[in-house]
């Protein structure tokens, strides 16, 4: 199979949910016919109307690999995602971060680690940008 | 992986057609607490290939505007019978920061720096855009989306 017969579509993929004892996980599965470039995230979080302190770790499960220095209790994207104001559930005043860029294989795995700095729970919401490589016939 | 978009797009448009930059924007007033569809209809003429997607919403709620986001999609393409999202996404996940504010001195400043979002696709001559959309306000709001890409049309 020729790479000139595959292309990238947009894909979209929501999650939301609340944390136990500070820390929450989501995680995308490839669809079995696709390889998945993810592009970039966004995420709102709250708790009781503020944003709370949040750690992110990013892991390509294919690769037994973090993407982020530290594994889970990295803080590389915090400036992006703990302004003041911005990011409270429904209240999202930030684009989402272009600076993700990695693939996982078809039926590959990314996972996403949250978890605040106090051990409180929060919510979170979080919406993934990916590109899936299509193959055109 | 090192395919490109490009590389199908020059395969599936035929060669001495025209090309020109086009923007395909859709308007859609959502009653209070309504989920519905929205069709984008891509011209039989000409087909269309996307590349940022914009927009903008409105978070009025009660007699106020709180500036909460409580607007939801998913978006579907009918030429591919293809779907783009994996379920409905909060629009100030992927319009942010595209809220307006509209009511005076109600909520948090406006932000309507709109920023493009990546959303490289080509749509098919006489495919729809479906956007499945959800208010959840207790208030009708009103939600933009505009695409901004390449419109492929035969000369004649």
């Amino acid at each position: 199979m020729s790479q000139e017969n595959n292309t990238l579509v947009p894909y979209f993929h929501y999650s939301e949910g609340s944390s136990a004892s500070g820390q929450a996980s989501f995680t995308i599965v490839a669809d079995g016919r696709y390889q998945y470039y993810i592009r970039g995230v966004n995420f709102n979080f709250d708790r009781a109307g503020v944003v709370p302190d949040i750690n992110i770790g990013i892991e390509n499960y294919d690769l037994s690999r973090f993407l982020t220095r530290t594994g889970r209790d990295s803080r590389v994207y915090v400036q992006m995602i703990k302004p003041n104001e911005g990011n409270i559930i429904g209240k999202n005043k930030y684009y989402p971060s272009s600076r993700l860029h990695f693939g996982i294989n078809a039926k590959g795995i990314a996972r996403f680690y949250l978890e605040s700095a106090d051990n409180l729970d929060f919510n979170y919401q979080a919406c993934v940008f990916i590109d899936r490589v299509e193959v055109v016939l | 992986m090192t395919t490109r978009f490009e590389q199908v797009n020059s395969s599936s448009i035929e060669k001495e057609k025209y090309e020109h930059d086009y923007l395909n924007h859709i308007e859609i007033v959502m009653p209070a607490n309504t989920t519905d569809i929205a069709k984008l209809s891509i011209d039989a003429s000409a087909s269309y290939q996307a590349l940022t997607l914009t927009g903008s919403y409105t978070t009025k709620q009660g007699a106020g505007d709180d500036g909460i986001c409580r607007t939801r999609i998913s978006i579907e393409d009918s030429g591919f019978s293809r779907k783009i999202t994996n379920g409905f996404i909060p629009v100030d996940l992927l319009l942010s920061p595209g809220r307006v504010k509209s009511v005076a001195g109600a909520g948090d400043a406006s932000n309507t720096l709109f920023m493009p979002l990546r959303f490289k696709y080509y749509f098919k001559p006489k495919s729809d855009i479906i956007v499945h959309w959800k208010n959840l306000s207790d208030t009708e709001n009103t939600l933009h989306l505009c695409w901004n890409g390449i419109r492929y049309e035969s000369r004649k």
